[in-house]
């Protein structure tokens, strides 16, 4: 009887000293920082005005989350092969999470299972080929690709009052080793198909776009041009610019130089993914898979909106528009 | 539970003062919690209201340095001049070139939207209509007032070859265009660089905590907001709309399920509101190192007051468990058991008295064992007179004698008074039996030895009937018979003994045996119950003192015998019994040393 209380004072005093230990050491260690969070960004010609808003949402989301961005100085088309060299590096680099636009979408299970076995990894942007991954370990975050295809079918649609017969029609499609552009492609199609207008052609080129536009269009003039993705939009406006034609011109796009070509009058209509969306979780994604390993990473969709001349300076378009304050 | 688990008096102690103390902790913790938590709140309120305060005088100098610069512009400037001659374009430039810094662009339009003159020189977009724009209809629809837009994208100007869009604040105001005839109204357009605002207002919220500065219409509508992207994400949430409802001071909200103190200062002409919002979660108990502090000292306090506890209840309770394992000794039954005697007065008298009763209870039991001893003593000596060998054998010889004489009469009456006697004698191993019983012992007793010493003496019996049913010690009437016998009458030639039997007044019994004998002196009568050496001589040998202690130990020290004699007159020997019905009950427990009538 006597032990037993002995005991169970014992054990009361083992766990107070626990707990004051726990607590002193808590409160001395909350004096020294922690490392913060590293997270590397690997996308497409990381210069580029297509990413503005992409890399506001990037820059709050760390800046709210105490995460240290590091945004990798990417060229034009980078190879998987060099995208993967350049996420190693960072990885080696201390990086704890690796957000990625990967250059194409096509056998990259290896390269996927081989980086989010290092670090977390969030593909934006685009899906690609992965292995079955249970524990959630990567994670797409992209809009809905087929919506956004078909969004751009029904401007077409809509700009000529549905009667599209004897319209003929170029695209740009863009890198058609991704997923989304696939899709886009899939969406347009699909919508574009019962409206009796002519693709006359489709070019898929990743550089000098604008030139091999001029090629296709001095083949067979086409007088809608669509792009699928920013930069052909950008190649495609380039091309009018020069061009004594006015073709009427649809895309997807985000840049500001975009934006300032629908002001002008240059593009009809654009889709514009909410890609400041895209940026903020992709990095809040990663920071929550850090904090709780347990978690599963979950794919997520964002939204996206088409713009046009007339509601190109409407209140709610003009945040996602002009992400940046000059 | 109470009566299963028996608490030591340490445990209730210290589990008493555990509690006590814990309590006053508690009510303390709280009292201190709600100082803490008020005098925090305030000095939270006190710090965003000061901050406010700044933020707002800066913010209006700005927005005022603004209004005077519109003010210049159309007073010094548009009013004097017919601008049907000649545009204020070179002022203007002059203006725009001096707060560059804070602006975009100036600009001067008519009633009808078309562009006067602009600051910068820059060229108008073709298709854009100014008079669609908010700034533009909110100026002429009050053109008494100055107004403020909210920020926007400025959308009147072919944009640079850079692809540059500015966020601006619009200051428009109505003007009248001077020097065309009539007077013609126009609308003043300072466009306010937005990152200004911007940049005051990043400079607020540089800082680790929670606590985020908002800026809003008097409407709600947002004019800056840390989070704004996030907003207009549908990442977050604010309750903007509430809070431009606000009057200027702190307010208590609950906003998501979150609460917060969101202190709000109104500013002057625009009407624009600053809102501090402190999610209450970061002001007090929120912070990490506050939560581990308290985690720290409650720790500390609770391992102090458990030792303490400890050592207080150990140290009030010594005395007493020193005293508690002193009685533990006594059960155990250890001989000569040390008993503590110390510690505070109250202990040591409890001490004391129980070294007083252990020693007491000591003495009664030596005192009691040694009366056992005695009593088997006396019941051995007892024993030994019913059997007296040489009795038995004078009597059987005086039988043999009798009837080789032929005597057989006399022979039959002898061995019949014998065979009585010895009946008497062992009454079946009983020690207490009726007075009847051992007056007939007496007189079978008596008749053998009126036999033997051939009637020199006489015998007489007067025993009253209402005694012979109450209990006596066997064996007691015939040693004094003995003796009266033997020192008495034997020698005598008119010798007489009577034995009489009686209740006193007092209702106690009394038994007489008297002898006209030689009688004894004082001395020699005291001799005779206190002498235990002496050595009897003659008859049984079982002594007056035998029967004086056997009564005694039956019965009490009250009762027993009393002697009166003189020299040749006689003695009386007088037996004192307590009247105690014979029944069987009264027997055993007469027998067995208790007082008849004591229950078990």
């Amino acid at each position: 009887m006597k032990s037993n209380r002995n005991v169970f004072i014992l054990v009361i005093a083992v766990l107070l000293v626990i707990v004051l230990m726990a607590s002193t050491s808590a409160l001395i260690m909350s004096g020294v920082r922690d490392d913060p969070v590293q997270i590397s960004v690997v996308v497409d010609d990381s210069g580029s005005g297509r990413w503005d808003s992409f890399q506001a949402g990037l820059e709050q989301a760390a800046k709210d989350n105490g995460v240290k961005l590091t945004i990798v100085p990417t060229g034009k088309n980078f190879t998987l092969k060099q995208q993967q060299m350049a996420i190693n590096e960072e990885i080696s680099g201390g990086a704890d999470g690796v957000i990625l636009q990967i250059a194409s979408s096509r056998s990259t299970e290896e390269m996927i299972s081989d980086i989010s076995n290092k670090a977390v990894l969030m593909l934006v942007d685009t899906s690609a080929d992965m292995d079955v991954d249970v524990e959630g370990k990567s994670a797409c975050i992209s809009a809905d690709n087929m919506a956004i295809g078909r969004a751009l079918a029904n401007e077409v649609r809509i700009a000529y009052g549905n009667d599209l017969a004897g319209h003929k029609i170029g695209i740009v499609a863009g890198n058609q080793r991704q997923n989304s552009l696939i899709q886009r492609m899939e969406g347009f199609n699909e919508n574009i198909g019962s409206s009796g207008v002519n693709v006359v052609w489709v070019d898929n080129s990743l550089s000098d776009i604008s030139q091999k536009i001029e090629i296709c269009q001095t083949q067979e003039k086409a007088d809608i041009l669509v792009a699928l993705d920013n930069s052909g939009l950008e190649a495609v406006c380039e091309y009018a610019l020069r061009t004594s034609d006015s073709p009427m011109i649809f895309g997807e796009g985000t840049s500001i130089k975009n934006v300032s070509y629908l002001d002008d009058g240059i593009i009809n209509s654009m889709v514009v993914p909410n890609e400041y969306y895209m940026g903020y979780q992709s990095v809040v994604a990663i920071v929550r898979r850090l904090d709780n390993r347990l978690t599963p990473m979950e794919d997520q969709q964002i939204s996206y909106r088409v713009v046009n001349r007339d509601n190109l300076f409407d209140v709610s378009n003009q945040r996602v528009l002009f992400p940046v304050v000059e | 539970m109470r009566n299963a688990v028996p608490r030591s008096i340490q445990v209730t102690i210290s589990v008493s003062f555990t509690i006590v103390a814990l309590v006053c902790m508690l009510a303390m913790g709280i009292a201190l919690y709600q100082r803490f938590s008020v005098r925090s709140e305030k000095m939270l309120t006190d710090s965003a209201e000061l901050t406010l305060d700044q933020t707002v005088l800066s913010l209006e100098d700005y927005l005022r340095s603004m209004r005077r610069m519109s003010d210049a512009i159309y007073y010094n400037v548009i009013k004097d001049q017919d601008i049907s001659k000649e545009t204020p374009i070179e002022q203007m430039n002059l203006l725009y070139e001096a707060h560059k810094d804070y602006l975009i662009s100036l600009a001067l339009f008519t009633e009808y939207g078309s562009l006067v003159c602009a600051s910068p020189v820059a060229v108008e977009k073709p298709e854009v209509d100014v008079t669609s724009q908010d700034w533009f209809k909110a100026a002429l629809d009050k053109p008494e007032n100055l107004h403020f837009s909210l920020p926007h994208v400025q959308n009147i100007f072919v944009d640079d070859p850079t692809f540059r869009y500015y966020w601006v604040t619009s200051l428009s105001r109505a003007v009248e265009l001077g020097g065309r005839g009539v007077p013609e109204q126009g609308v003043l357009l300072v466009d306010m660089n937005y990152a200004v605002i911007e940049q005051m207002m990043e400079s607020v919220n540089d800082n680790p905590s929670q606590q985020y500065v908002y800026l809003c219409d008097n409407k709600g509508a947002i004019i800056y907001h840390p989070m704004q992207m996030q907003i207009e994400a549908g990442l977050f949430n604010e309750n903007n709309t509430v809070a431009a409802t606000y009057d200027d001071g702190s307010h208590k909200e609950e906003f998501l399920g979150e609460k917060r103190i969101v202190t709000v200062s109104t500013m002057s002409y625009t009407g624009w509101k600053l809102v501090s919002v402190i999610p209450t979660s970061n002001s007090y108990l929120g912070m990490k190192d506050i939560r581990y502090f308290v985690m720290m000292i409650i720790s500390i306090t609770l391992l102090a007051m458990l030792i303490l506890n400890r050592l207080v209840a150990r140290r009030v309770t010594r005395p007493i468990t020193k005293l508690n394992d002193s009685i533990r000794e006594i059960e155990m039954g250890k001989v000569n058991p040390s008993v503590y005697i110390g510690g505070p007065s109250e202990i040591e008298h409890l001490g004391r008295t129980l070294r007083r009763s252990y020693d007491q209870i000591d003495q009664l039991m030596k005192d009691m064992v040694a009366s056992q001893e005695e009593k088997r003593k006396s019941e051995l000596d007892a024993l030994q007179s019913q059997i007296n060998p040489h009795f038995l054998y004078n009597t059987l010889d005086s039988i043999v004698w009798m009837i080789e004489g032929a005597k057989y009469d006399d022979a039959v009456f002898m061995i019949t008074q014998l065979a009585s006697l010895f009946r008497v004698s062992l009454s079946s191993g009983k020690t207490i039996i009726p007075i009847e019983d051992e007056i007939r012992h007496a007189s079978n007793y008596m008749n053998i030895q009126k036999v033997r010493f051939k009637d020199a003496f006489t015998i007489s019996f007067d025993i009253d009937e209402s005694i012979k049913r109450f209990c006596t010690v066997k064996l007691i009437v015939q040693p004094i018979l003995e003796n009266a016998v033997y020192y008495g009458v034997k020698d005598m030639e008119d010798g007489e003994i009577l034995v009489k039997g009686f209740m006193g007044e007092d209702g106690d019994i009394y038994i007489t045996v008297s002898d006209n004998g030689f009688g004894m002196s004082s001395e020699e009568v005291e001799g005779l119950l206190t002498d235990d050496t002496r050595v009897r001589k003659k008859g049984s040998g079982v002594g007056l003192i035998n029967v004086q202690r056997r009564i005694q130990l039956r019965f009490g020290v009250e009762y027993g015998l009393k002697i009166d004699s003189e020299p040749d007159e006689g003695t009386t020997v007088t037996i004192h019994l307590p009247a105690i019905e014979y029944t069987e009950e009264n027997r055993k427990a007469l027998e067995s040393g208790k007082e008849p009538g004591d229950e078990e």
